[in-house]
C-alpha cells in the first residue's frame, strides 16, 4: 500500500519538508478456522471503526483493509511501545465460497468474516435406505 | 482427527514480524522511538494537566477488564480474551493471543484518582488521569 509522504501530507513549508511519522499499515493478527460448512477469518484491528473498513472478496481472495483515524497529539511521549496504523491483509482462499452468503461483523476491535462453502463443496450425508 | 488443509496462503508469523518491523523503520522517518514490550502494548504521554495511557486491547470487553490505580503514580490492567469459536473447528492459521493479561506500570507524575476516565473505543483502551496539583508546573511571578 502506497503511504503518501509528509510533504504531500503537509504542504513543504518554506521549501523544507519537516519529517512527521508516516502513517503505518500492519498485517493484522488473524486466526482462520474452518467448520463443515465455512471458514471463518478473525483479525485483530484495533481502533478500526465500521466507517473505516472495507471487506471484499474477489476471485478466490479476500482482502480486509481498515483506516485508522489517528489523534493529533502534541505532548511528548513518556512511553512508547506502538505507533497506531491501518490494517490490511489479503487471504487466497483455495475453496470455493459462497459470495453472496458472506458475513462480516465487527466487535471490540475485531472483525469477523464468515465465508459459507458453496454447496458443492459441502459434505453430504447420504441417506441410506434399508430394503 | 481429520487431517488440516491450508487452504490459505503460506505466510507464517515470521514474515508478518518482519514487516511489521519493516513498517516501524519506516515511522522513525520522524523521531518516533518505539519500545517493543509486554501485552498489552501502550502509549504514555504527557500535557500540562493530564497523564494519558493508550492500550491496544482487541476483543476485550469492557467488563472483562480490570483497572486499578495503585497509590498515586501506578496502574494495573488485568483482563481476558474469550476465543469461542467451538470446538469442532479445523485450524488453518492461530495466531492470535489470547492468555489473560496482568500489567503494571510507573506514571511519570502523581495522578488524582478520584478523576480518572476511561474510554473504549473499536479494541483501542484511552485512560486520561489528571495530575495532581503538585505534579503541575507551576509559573513563578517574578517581583520586580
Amino acid at each position: 500500500m502506497a503511504t503518501s509522504t509528509c510533504c504531500e501530507n503537509q504542504g513543504a513549508k518554506n521549501g523544507v519538508c519537516k519529517p512527521q511519522s508516516a502513517k503505518v499499515t500492519y498485517r493484522p493478527v488473524i486466526d482462520v478456522v474452518e467448520t463443515a460448512d465455512a471458514f471463518r477469518v478473525i483479525a485483530e484491528m484495533p481502533g478500526v471503526g465500521p466507517e473505516n473498513l472495507e471487506v471484499q472478496f474477489e476471485r478466490g481472495e479476500l482482502t480486509i483493509f481498515g483506516q485508522v483515524t489517528i489523534p493529533d497529539r502534541s505532548a511528548e511521549p513518556w512511553k512508547k511501545e506502538f505507533v497506531r496504523g491501518d490494517f490490511r491483509r489479503v487471504l487466497a482462499i483455495q475453496e470455493e465460497i459462497d459470495a453472496d452468503g458472506i458475513v462480516a461483523e465487527l466487535k471490540f476491535g475485531v472483525l469477523s468474516v464468515l465465508l459459507p462453502k458453496a454447496k458443492s463443496v459441502r459434505p453430504r450425508k447420504i441417506p441410506i435406505s434399508v430394503r | 482427527m481429520r487431517t488440516t488443509r491450508w487452504p490459505f496462503e503460506a505466510m507464517g508469523a515470521d514474515v508478518n514480524r518482519l514487516h511489521d518491523e519493516m513498517n516501524r523503520l519506516i515511522s522513525r522517518c520522524g523521531f518516533d522511538l518505539v519500545t517493543p514490550a509486554a501485552f498489552p502494548r501502550t502509549n504514555v504521554w504527557v500535557d500540562a494537566e493530564n497523564v494519558h495511557v493508550e492500550c491496544e486491547l482487541p476483543g476485550v470487553k469492557p467488563e472483562e477488564l480490570e483497572i486499578e490505580l495503585l497509590g498515586d503514580q501506578e496502574l494495573l490492567l488485568k483482563g481476558k480474551r474469550e476465543r469461542g469459536y467451538g470446538e469442532e473447528v479445523v485450524w488453518h492459521k492461530r495466531e492470535r493471543d489470547l492468555r489473560p493479561f496482568e500489567r503494571t506500570f510507573e506514571l511519570p507524575v502523581a495522578v488524582d484518582g478520584d478523576q480518572v476516565k476511561a474510554e473504549f473505543n473499536h479494541g483501542v483502551l484511552m485512560i486520561t488521569l489528571p495530575k495532581r496539583a503538585e505534579a503541575k508546573a507551576r509559573k513563578i511571578v517574578i517581583k520586580g
